[in-house]
């Protein structure tokens, strides 16, 4: 056992998960946890200082969102590789937290049997999420919306493009089809063929999808 | 305003004095005209009465003596003979008393009128004041329930929860430590751990039920859409969730009541319908937004049970709390419909971005 051990960091702010966590990682003969917090800038205070391998985040913290502690590790420390714990359904936040810059998504109802096995595979290179989230990324990819990083927008024409761009300053339909001068029913028809270049399945999915790709208008 | 109902009050007096004065100048002509025999106090008894009833008591004394005094100069002018010379005042006093004793009657009479007017409109206003008091309480109950229920399912969600992932964690420890020891009871130890994370399951869901909506844009767009995938399984029906496309409802207390008259429109829609199909619609109209809720049941019973029709009105209440209308009936094709129309609040400017 000369091999050095793996460094990882805890951030929750729940102290029964961390003790446990603690004891399960400090379990496996390569692994050890170098320390841990309970807020996010305690987290990069501490991150900085002791540089771990990988971090562990719950993303629901109590001084805030965890998912803006994944952006900012990202930027700060690069090399730390993080995994997101959470209490949250990973169709709601997991696709958020790998595009701030998580590698794993775990929930907390299959943590204790996934998050060793989850810990090593982001140390291999690879992604930790479900395989139900890998099948629904493979969908996607294959239907074309994440061949690349933006949407296809390009086979939308300008008037749909419009309403697509509008729907992602999270305007309602009824304040788009004032601002065009066109009627609720037309937006609603621009709507549907939307969804239907981007191959997406529902309104809740063109919503999101409207909104990500403003919010990396914004960030460009 | 109470200056222009003064104004109107004094014209009216000034008409019915002038009203009144006129009757008794008519009759008085006529009085004359008739001749002393014929006694026309009765007619004279108009004036007074309608001087009593809207110009009170005094003006009509002043009037009944006014009418004997008409009377009595009308008799004196044709100059015939009594034989008292009493006896015409005699007379004028015997009708005055009558009159005086109709205007008696009559003033009570209106005093009490008065007096049933004024306790209804005050037991009107009380009313309204209650249904209004009510109307608030009723409001503060459900947001209390509604509250209580969200704080229960984010103790739920957080604190059980969490408390359980930690003793998840703990049970995979000691089967890791029982197994490394090549001691059987490890495989227990891992159902164990199964069992804890069934019950995390359990617990999210129940949270999910009493705090259904993420506060997101798209929040009541997904709560819809689990709300009819969990349906579809707990109830063993078909229900689909249609919205085609994004509708928004920022207002929290809205999108609350709306996603719970879903629920209670499906739960409905189950028990007493009997139905297979379900579909809930969401989508927003040139006027408002619509919420329905579709199926294929047996339609509405005809008169209403007492139960089936509390679902309904609570339905109704939460549409009216939040200024919705709601409307409940039997579809063409034999199911129920139950429809909520959300108005908009007021035009939005729709150029400011």
């Amino acid at each position: 056992m000369n091999k050095p051990k793996t460094n990882i960091y805890l951030v929750d702010d729940h102290p029964l998960v961390r003790e446990w966590l603690t004891n399960l990682i400090h379990q496996q003969p390569d692994m050890a946890v170098c320390g841990e917090a309970e807020t996010a800038p305690e987290a990069l205070q501490g991150i900085g200082r002791l540089k771990p391998h990988v971090a562990i985040v719950d993303i629901s913290l109590k001084d805030g969102s965890g998912i803006e502690l994944i952006k900012s590790l990202k930027s700060a420390h690069p090399g730390v590789a993080v995994i997101v714990l959470s209490m949250h359904d990973e169709n709601l936040y997991a696709e958020r937290a790998l595009r701030a810059g998580a590698r794993g998504y775990i929930m907390k109802r299959e943590t204790a049997k996934r998050v060793i096995s989850g810990i090593r595979q982001v140390l291999d290179g690879n992604i930790c999420v479900s395989e139900r989230l890998t099948a629904s990324f493979a969908r996607k990819f294959v239907g074309g919306a994440a061949a690349q990083d933006e949407p296809p927008l390009g086979r939308l024409s300008d008037r749909e493009l419009e309403v697509f761009q509008m729907l992602g300053q999270g305007r309602e339909t009824r304040q788009i089809a004032e601002s065009l001068h066109i009627s609720i029913k037309t937006v609603q028809a621009f709507c549907a063929r939307i969804k239907e270049k981007l191959h997406l399945h529902s309104a809740t999915e063109l919503l999101r999808e409207a909104v990500r790709w403003q919010e990396n208008q914004h960030r460009s | 305003m109470p200056g222009s109902i003064k104004r109107f009050e004094k014209q009216f007096r000034a008409v019915v004095i002038a009203a009144t004065l006129l009757v008794v100048a008519s009759i008085g002509c006529v009085d004359y005209v008739a001749g002393r025999e014929l006694s026309f106090s009765v007619f004279y008894l108009f004036a007074v009465g309608i001087a009593t009833w809207y110009l009170g008591a005094r003006f009509a004394l002043g009037i009944a003596i006014l009418s004997v005094m008409v009377s009595l100069a009308g008799d004196l002018a044709i100059g015939g003979r009594y034989s008292n010379r009493l006896v015409p005042w005699w007379n004028v006093s015997i009708t005055l008393v009558f009159y005086l004793f109709v205007i008696a009657l009559l003033a009570r009479l209106r005093a009490v009128q008065g007096i049933l007017e004024a306790r209804v409109k005050e037991r009107t206003a009380a009313l309204r004041d209650e249904m209004a008091e009510r109307e608030r309480v009723e409001r503060e109950l459900l947001a209390i329930s509604e509250n209580e229920q969200r704080r229960i399912g984010h103790d739920l969600h957080d604190s059980l929860g969490q408390h359980l992932t930690g003793v998840a964690l703990a049970g995979q420890v000691l089967e890791e430590t029982l197994s490394a020891r090549g001691l059987p009871e490890a495989v227990d130890a891992g159902k164990l751990v199964d069992l804890i994370e069934e019950g995390i399951s359990l617990t999210r869901n129940l949270a999910k039920g009493l705090h259904p909506i993420e506060f997101e844009t798209d929040g009541l767009m997904l709560a819809l859409e689990e709300l009819a995938a969990s349906s579809s399984d707990l109830f063993k029906v078909a229900c689909t969730f249609e919205c085609d496309s994004p509708v928004i409802v920022r207002d929290r207390t809205a999108s609350g009541h709306l996603y719970r008259i879903a629920q209670e429109a499906i739960s409905n829609s189950v028990k007493h319908g009997k139905s297979r199909h379900i579909s809930l619609q969401l989508e927003a109209l040139d006027t408002g937004i619509a919420l329905r809720v579709k199926d294929d049941g047996c339609g509405l019973p005809d008169p209403l049970p007492t139960r089936a029709g509390m679902g309904l009105r609570i339905m109704a209440h939460r549409a009216s709390i939040i200024g919705g209308t709601f409307e409940a009936r039997c579809d063409g094709s034999g199911g129920t419909l139950i429809a909520v129309l959300l108005r908009y609040p007021e035009p939005t400017g729709g150029n400011v971005p």
